[in-house]
């Protein structure tokens, strides 16, 4: 009902045009950081789609915010959530099987960062993902998961200690 | 270029989205609005009968068990470490291990995000003592994401179990129900503690609310989650009138009559309806707020975290609390590790070390900043039972 009322709204000419702008600069960043945390093309994909297309339902309001792109990745993280369970199973699958079908062809996968990664706690990836990938501060992170920055921050360290003790990479 | 980045970009390889990603979106979004128009008409019959059920069922007799257990003391602790879950005294001496769990390292992988087989991330007292809830991971059958809720007495006496999704267990104001995620951001289910479900409200929209756990509103009618209110009776949710997109976070006053919210500018309280809004703080504040018990007094964190401070809201005069040593972080959430004392005289709170190691632990001190103590190392969640636990 809500969601339903609020997403009727089309952005302006100008405004499409700017959002068109603002998705050619944030598209290719968020699919490749949930396809870290989703293992899966066809899945970062689809979410990356969805997140957007939200933004750009909700661009009069969103392209005032401070951090537009925040917005759009948190809504990526907060969808990602809702299929947990279903992206568990299949972060397990990732651990024990190679990806099978992969849309993009010849995409050089490193398939032991993505088991490594499948294998680290799911807010200890989001937080990785966010700052090591994403490149957003932690206080900016922690307004993206709704969490405190300090909270991130501890996230991150653990998440970053794990994943390298995963793949047996040295320490700083 | 850290080097974490360096191994994100190796697991990244070559990935790039499909061709035509704005044109795909477009076309989504026509799929979708028709797809909207489709289930209007289906929608408005589902809510007639979802309504007429819950209101139903509003208005059964609560049923309470014949031989309730007998309550704790108030101000004792509950918390969560190590797989386990124990009952200590106020100060965590004379810790009582109620639950006996295995540790993180002997539990599946990631299942329970590293926390081990019985944990819980919020309030765990029911408001009148006589019962803990916590939750409990299956530790040998790790393709399950989600963890079943476990009620127990405060000897640690299992009246009900059942299974749930999400992560916090949110305690009726009367300790006869408590409401948790059924389905993870579609439906809530309460229930009774005979592990009956009593209501399922369906959500008919998502609601973008990060990492929140429904909670009771003080007067018990309805349910908080995130920015809206969903009342039990199954009528049409609402969005919570202090709410907007500047409000990074909120809390009820314990008797829910009045709000205080943070912008990104201000700590604001108004009344629970919105009005009379009073900035009482420029600047400064996080968005975890905690009312003392006598709703006098908001404690909060500032400075990255790094401080506690408490804002006396009569006048607006904010004093220093405590701030970690060393490179320790406060890591506190409202209702998690977070919370005065039933007198109002201490405050709860937990502390993440950022010497490398990343522990946590529980710390309690005096709200004029004397007598600061650890309670438990290993943990940041725990909960005192206070009868007004924060909203």
């Amino acid at each position: 009902m809500v969601e339903s009322a609020s997403v009727s709204s089309v952005p302006e000419l100008g405004e499409a045009a700017a959002f068109e702008e603002f998705f050619l600069a944030e598209h290719g960043r968020l699919f490749q950081a949930l396809y870290l945390l989703t293992g899966d093309l066809q899945e970062a994909d689809d979410l990356a789609q969805e997140a957007l297309l939200r933004a750009y339902e909700r661009w009069d309001r969103v392209s005032s915010m401070d951090s537009p792109a925040g917005y759009v990745y948190r809504t990526a993280l907060n969808l990602h959530r809702s299929r947990l369970r279903a992206l568990v199973v299949r972060a397990r699958r990732v651990f024990a099987a190679v990806p099978a079908d992969d849309f993009s062809g010849g995409v050089a996968m490193s398939h032991d960062v993505q088991r490594a990664l499948a294998q680290l706690p799911r807010r200890q990836q989001e937080a990785l993902i966010l700052i090591e990938w994403l490149g957003l501060g932690s206080e900016e992170a922690g307004r993206v998961l709704g969490i405190d920055a300090s909270s991130v921050r501890g996230r991150l360290h653990r998440g970053r200690t794990s994943l390298r003790e995963l793949l047996g990479e040295p320490y700083e | 270029m850290s080097d974490v980045r360096t191994i994100l970009k190796r697991g990244v390889g070559g990935a790039t989205p499909p061709p035509d990603g704005f044109g795909r979106m477009l076309r989504r979004r026509d799929r979708k609005r028709r797809n909207q128009r489709i289930g209007a008409g289906a929608l408005a019959i589902i809510l007639a009968l979802v309504s007429f059920v819950a209101l139903t069922r509003a208005f059964r007799t609560v049923e309470r068990p014949a031989d309730e257990p007998t309550p704790a003391g108030l101000g004792a602790l509950a918390y969560a470490v190590d797989g386990d879950i124990f009952v200590a005294e106020w100060d965590g001496s004379n810790p009582v291990r109620i639950a006996d769990g295995r540790p993180p390292s002997d539990c599946g992988t990631g299942s329970s995000d590293g926390l081990g087989e019985y944990f819980a991330f919020g309030p765990i007292w029911s408001p009148d003592g006589r019962y803990l809830a916590y939750r409990h991971a299956d530790c040998d059958r790790p393709g399950d994401g989600w963890w079943d809720v476990v009620i127990s007495d405060p000897q640690g006496n299992v009246v009900t179990s059942f299974p749930s999704q999400g992560w916090g267990i949110s305690w009726s104001p009367d300790s006869t129900r408590v409401a948790v995620w059924d389905h993870w951001g579609k439906t809530i289910g309460v229930y009774g503690l005979k592990g009956d479900r009593q209501t399922l409200l369906t959500l008919p929209f998502v609601i973008p609310a990060g990492e929140s756990d429904p909670v009771w509103s003080p007067d018990g009618r309805s349910l908080l989650l995130g920015n809206f209110e969903i009342p039990l009776d199954g009528s049409t949710p609402r969005p919570l009138p202090w709410t907007d997109g500047d409000v990074a976070g909120w809390a009820l006053s314990p008797d829910g009559s009045r709000v205080a919210y943070t912008t990104r500018k201000s700590l604001v309280v108004a009344a629970a309806d919105g009005s009379n809004a009073r900035e009482v703080l420029g600047d400064g504040a996080t968005p975890n707020l905690l009312w003392s018990p006598t709703g006098d007094r908001i404690a909060f964190t500032s400075q990255r975290s790094r401080e506690l401070r408490l804002l006396d809201v009569a006048t607006g005069s904010v004093t220093l609390v405590t701030e970690p040593d060393g490179s320790a972080v406060l890591s506190v959430m409202a209702g998690a590790g977070f919370e005065f004392s039933p007198e109002g005289d201490r405050i709860l709170f937990s502390r993440t070390e950022e010497d490398g190691t990343g522990v946590d632990s529980l710390w309690s001190v005096n709200v004029d900043g004397s007598d600061l103590r650890r309670l438990v190392a290993g943990t940041a969640w725990g909960d005192w039972l206070s009868p007004s636990p924060t909203p």
